[in-house]
């Protein structure tokens, strides 16, 4: 691995580099993914911009709309903030599983969406809670529904030279519930063979008003499976609609086989994991 | 032996005497180790299966920055060489036979720019047919791994024919008399897959010439005296002139036995004309170590209507890659673990290793433990739940006890077999076997031995009255050394931390065969023992005169002789002998006696004696995610006898960790190979279980003292990685019902399968 | 084509003034730089934990983290963990309770245990086993060291 590291010194400061450079740079927060991508040549640049130390990047703030996560903000500043994590379980749940502490400690929340992999427990959560992307440019600022942030692996709907200054959470109303639930090899360590997150909103008579189901590791991105949503949506849930919403959940997916699993297990896997997810969620309500 | 009797040091829970260094940060390893001026190899791998070279032009590399010398086949004269064919080559001459098979090396001023040079070096390849599933190997219109095969020296155990590179068998009494006389006959094809020793240190060597024919090696080989022979036989210098050093060595567990980076680092070394340092990468770990082999098992068994068993027929299948390595003897091993520890009245145990384009693999941690033992005691389940009986009454029925004449001939003394089996079955709570839905408990019987080789020991009474050890053995971190220290010092009476060990330089330490094989520290404490008897005979000598009394009325306590009130301590002896001449040093070597078998059963058998034999059994309680096929060890019990535990500790230690290792090739662990390509070779995508994978390992230690082990110690390092396949795969069929025939046991097979 | 970065650290207390490379990690950094050891290198790719030490007093896996980016931070590596000639808790109870076998591990596992502790002092065994789980041991199957981090946690709550 060889490149030059531009130190950043606030978010302007990182887009005026940007545009200084040829094509190919890139930028890096934690570093955690794209380290190693670079070491193994999967990936090459010859220049990164750093970001870690924008301190307007960082932080989690609160106020009557919601949340704002820095794109700095570290899967742990997630899991250690009681209000954050108290209010969307789902994403509590998905930065607790992203590798170990050490990683958690490092990887932050802007390079998971940046970074775009299919299997990103954070962003696959992020999806399900309707986050929106405060994106920065030369041109200057927009917000990305998070939905619309993916294209495919590694690959965002980001202008060159655009960063993830922060992620919003809008506050959920009434009696919204939402979970998290992944697949691997093993209990820990794992890149996602196939993960869910479900988030639903219930209205006073206990009808679902509102639903989100997003997947990950079963299709060139994190996708949402809204055939499947709308069955949900404006239903009293039970065991025969959980049954007929996972079926069409995994009807939406296009898992690939590769070295971790089978397409035939992920699809087999996220119907699974969507009856659980909804079943958890409905449970608690 | 004499268990009553209470000892000072041997049997305590001692802390191991390289402990402090090891919290502390202050262990130097092979990986930390560095010489000034020395430069950083790296290996150029061949991409291809098989192929012919070409050309190889290393003209651009040489001009790279910071390049100091390029190797290659041609370049330098080395020697092949293989543990029993010699058909390894240090860097390829004319042909490839494996993806990642070493073509050419590059010594630079950094690893970065040994890499990116490695990039210049040119290599045109024509390809070749290449043959990928040993049973397609076995094909006489196979294409030949070797169509040199005859022309490679091989000892003369090996029998070879083609791609089949060796074959043991053995026979007793008339198997198809028996499948005559059957209630039942089964068969069954049970296969596993190459999985990595997983030792945290990658292998590394610094290699440093000292003369036209002379060398020094730093490195983290388990194996002293074999790396230091080898070494010498490539480069076609005098073993003496090899020194070999091991600094520290992070974890073996077998895939340290033979050579790793020491001959790339040598060959740098002597065309740099400086020190070279080589370390293996992770990807070079997960692609291009020697791998436990992956085997393919045909087990066919004939039992009577109480489920003895009356007749069985064997075949394991070893995958030994491009080179044979140790496939021979894991074949020729394997055909003792598809016995078992079982009566047989009847056998035909057939192993044999075959060449495969797929990467060289090697001996891991009881090299043919798992593999037939998987095969064998899911077996015996099968049996059972067909004849309607309980899988541990099955065993009962048919297990060796005192006295019974095992598949070899040999007379078994010392089974802690049934004790095993019952201790275990009463921990796991057998009688509620299905405690719930999806959960299901399972346990396998398993057998292994100790290996022998020759131990030696040096030991000198230092003048402040402790005791110098110099052994030529890796304290591999199994706590081998400081075990054998505790029984130097019972004899010596001295505490523990009065025995300074010296190992692992094969100048200085007398020769040993290794850490390895269950062996290290019955061995060495065998031989550490002789020789503290032989240097008290002449402390005591020199006691009688300084205090003039007799020899035999002489009390040792203290560190001192006493004659009544009289006494000289060992400090005062070391140094009237140190000033008067004749300083109290003293040496022993150690081999065990092979156990008796019977010749007449086994051809061309590797290991046809099973000398102080161990016995195990390992049950679990698990749980099958019926939505996810995932599998959660709710609780894991391990029962060995281990003869005697000289420090219970480090004991516990090697069965809670074998014991796991064992657990993930079961469920989790496995090389995928893919057209001799490996297709996971990074630690994110192979899969060694983490804390959150495993259990507390619950041990239960059985002690039916062996008559050679000090204090009736058994070898007891290798033996916990031989059940936990079994065991998971049985307990997996209790729960869910799913019985999975190759490994690993993963949540896809469960659910899929 | 690497670029050259001044770095100001303190590790385990001492401070330094570096320069380094872009490229460099902190492993290589602690080191090459530092000569200390007893941060291990193994995958190199956050993986195994052999390389975890201390950054503010959280745990990071230094073989993926680039040094340029710890600018001004506090690193406690195993060589600083002690206090003194006194060992510190966890390193006494991983050696009491025979918790080390071939070590090379340990410093990672007690560094990784070091920082989870801060976090959740009074683990059960359940947390400790996710605390841990970022850093791999394959000699010990982690029973005696899941035990002897219970042991430090009550040590260290004592005092």
């Amino acid at each position: 691995m060889d490149f030059r590291l531009h130190s950043a010194k606030s978010a302007d400061h990182a887009l005026e580099i940007a545009a200084g450079l040829k094509e190919g740079w890139r930028y890096v927060a934690g570093g955690t993914d794209l380290v190693i991508q670079l070491r193994r040549g999967v990936r090459k640049s010859d220049d990164l911009i750093d970001l870690s130390s924008i301190a307007s990047m960082r932080g989690i703030k609160e106020d009557e709309s919601g949340f704002q996560l820095g794109a700095l903000c570290t899967h742990k500043d997630i899991e250690l903030h009681e209000g954050l994590s108290a209010a969307y379980p789902a994403l509590l749940a998905a930065a607790r599983v992203v590798g170990g502490h050490q990683i958690r400690n490092v990887g932050t929340v802007g390079g998971n969406l940046a970074n775009a992999s299919p299997a990103a427990d954070v962003a696959v959560a992020l999806l399900a809670l309707d986050a929106l992307i405060d994106v920065k440019g030369r041109s200057g600022a927009r917000v990305v529904e998070i939905d619309e942030l993916f294209v495919s692996s590694s690959k965002t709907t980001l202008a060159p030279g655009e960063l993830i200054e922060r992620v919003r959470l809008p506050r959920l109303t009434g009696e919204t519930h939402s979970a998290f639930l992944k697949v691997g090899r093993r209990k820990a360590m794992e890149i996602s063979v196939v993960s869910a997150a479900i988030c639903l909103a219930f209205g006073a008579n206990g009808v679902c008003e509102k639903a989100r189901i997003a997947l990950g590791a079963v299709g060139p991105r994190p996708l949402r499976a809204k055939a499947a949503e709308r069955l949900l949506e404006g239903a009293k849930i039970d065991a025969e609609l959980i049954a007929r919403v996972a079926a069409q959940a995994r009807a939406e997916c296009t898992p690939r086989s590769d070295p971790r699993a089978s397409a035939a297990y992920r699809s087999q896997v996220v119907e699974g994991l969507v009856k659980r997810g909804i079943s958890q969620c409905v449970r608690i309500s | 032996m004499t268990a009553a009797k209470e000892f000072e040091v041997v049997g305590k829970r001692l802390n191991r005497l390289d402990g402090e260094g090891k919290v502390t940060g202050a262990a130097v390893y092979a990986s930390d180790f560095a010489l000034p001026g020395m430069l950083h190899g790296k290996i150029l791998r061949s991409p291809h299966a098989h192929a012919r070279i070409v050309r190889i032009d290393t003209t651009a590399a040489r001009k790279m920055p910071g390049v100091r010398a390029v190797v290659t086949g041609a370049s330098q004269k080395l020697n092949r060489f293989g543990n029993f064919i010699k058909d390894f080559e240090v860097f390829a001459s004319e042909r490839v036979y494996h993806v990642g098979q070493p073509v050419a090396g590059i010594a630079a001023d950094t690893e970065y720019a040994a890499k990116q040079a490695l990039r210049a070096i040119e290599v045109e390849y024509a390809e070749l047919p290449a043959v990928f599933d040993v049973m397609e190997a076995l094909d006489k219109a196979a294409p030949l791994v070797h169509p040199d095969w005859q022309s490679l020296k091989a000892a003369p155990i090996i029998v070879r024919e083609g791609n089949r590179c060796s074959r043991t068998v053995i026979k007793v009494g008339d198997v198809e008399e028996g499948f005559r006389n059957s209630y039942r006959v089964y068969e069954h094809v049970f296969r596993t897959s190459a999985v990595h020793a997983g030792y945290t240190e990658p292998r590394v060597a610094v290699a440093q010439w000292t003369a036209s024919d002379q060398a020094t090696i730093w490195c983290n080989t388990q194996l002293l005296f074999d790396t230091q022979s080898t070494l010498a036989e490539i480069f076609g210098i005098s073993p003496s002139h090899i020194r070999v050093i091991v600094p520290g060595i992070g974890g073996g567990f077998g895939g340290k036995l033979r050579l790793g980076m020491e001959h790339y680092a040598m060959a740098l070394a002597r065309a740099a004309k400086r020190p070279v340092r080589v370390m293996s990468s992770s990807e070079e770990e997960l692609t291009a170590a020697l791998f436990r082999q992956p085997t393919t098992i045909e087990l066919k068994t004939g039992v009577d209507r109480e489920g003895h068993i009356l007749a069985k027929q064997g075949r394991i299948v070893v995958d030994a890659g491009a080179c044979s390595g140790s496939g021979p003897l894991v074949a020729s091993t394997g055909t003792m673990i598809l016995a078992g520890p079982y009566r047989l009245p009847n056998a035909n145990l057939e192993g044999i290793s075959v060449y495969t384009n797929n990467h060289p693999n090697g001996s891991i941690r009881a090299p043919s433990g798992p593999m037939p033992n998987f095969a064998t005691e899911s077996q015996m389940d099968m049996i059972a739940e067909d004849l309607g009986l309980d899988p541990l009454e099955l065993r009962r029925r048919n297990i060796l006890r005192e006295g019974d004449i095992a598949v070899n001939g040999q007379k078994m003394t010392a089974v802690g077999l049934e004790e095993c089996l019952d201790k275990a079955a009463v921990a796991i709570g057998w009688d509620h076997r299905k405690p719930e839905h999806n959960r299901g408990k399972g346990l396998a019987c398993g057998w292994w031995m100790t290996s022998r080789g020759s131990s030696g020991s040096y030991l000198k009474l230092m003048q402040d009255g402790t005791l110098t050890m110099m052994v030529g053995v890796v304290e591999m971190g199994t706590g081998a050394l400081t075990g054998a220290a505790q029984v130097v010092a019972e004899e010596m009476g001295m505490k523990l931390t009065d025995i300074n060990v010296v190992s692992a330089d094969s100048l200085t330490t007398p020769y040993d065969f290794g850490s390895q094989g269950s062996r290290t520290m019955f061995a060495v404490a065998n031989a550490s023992r002789e020789a503290a008897r032989d240097l008290l005979g002449k402390m005591r000598v020199r006691a009688a005169k300084a205090l003039g009394a007799d020899e035999q009325a002489l009390a040792m306590r203290d560190k001192a002789f006493w004659s009544g009130e009289k006494k000289i301590t060992f400090a005062e002896l070391a140094a009237q002998a140190n000033t008067a001449g004749g300083g109290l040093i003293a040496e022993a070597t150690y081999i065990a006696p092979a156990a008796e078998h019977d010749a007449s059963r086994v051809q061309n058998h590797f290991s046809p004696s099973w000398p102080s034999p161990s016995f195990h059994v390992h049950a679990t309680d698990l749980s099958v995610d019926d939505v996810l096929g995932e599998v959660t060890i709710n609780r894991y019990v391990v029962a060995q006898d281990v003869g005697y535990a000289i420090n219970p500790t480090y004991l516990e230690g090697q069965l809670e960790g074998g014991a796991v290792q064992g657990v993930g090739q079961a469920l989790s662990e496995e090389i995928i190979i893919a057209n001799g390509h490996v297709q996971n070779g990074n630690l994110t995508d192979y899969k060694m279980p983490t804390a959150m994978d495993v259990p507390k390992i619950e041990v239960i230690l059985v002690t039916h003292p062996s008559v050679a082990g000090p204090y009736g110690a058994k070898g007891v390092g290798e033996p916990p990685t031989i059940q936990p396949p079994a065991a998971v795969a049985n307990a997996v069929a209790a729960a869910c019902g799913k019985r999975i025939m190759h490994l690993p046991i993963t949540a896809e097979k469960i659910l899929l399968g | 084509m690497s670029t050259t970065h001044e770095l100001n650290l303190t590790v385990n207390g001492e401070e330094w003034q570096l320069s380094v490379k872009g490229t460099e990690t902190l492993l290589e950094v602690l080191r090459k730089h530092l000569t200390l050891t007893g941060a291990k290198s193994n995958c190199l790719e956050g993986e195994c934990g052999v390389c975890a030490v201390l950054m503010n007093g959280r745990v990071v896996n230094s073989c993926i983290l680039l040094a340029a980016q710890c600018e001004g931070a506090q690193i406690t590596t195993i060589e600083g963990l002690a206090n003194g000639e006194t060992m510190h808790a966890l390193q006494t109870a991983f050696l009491n309770r025979g918790a080390v076998q071939c070590g090379y591990c340990i410093p990672g596992m007690i560094m990784t245990a070091a920082g989870y502790l801060k976090e959740n002092p009074a683990p059960t065994e359940e947390e400790i086993r996710e605390g841990l789980c970022g850093t791999l041991c394959r000699c010990t199957g982690y029973t005696k060291i899941v035990e002897a981090v219970q042991e430090a946690a009550q040590t260290m709550g004592a005092k």
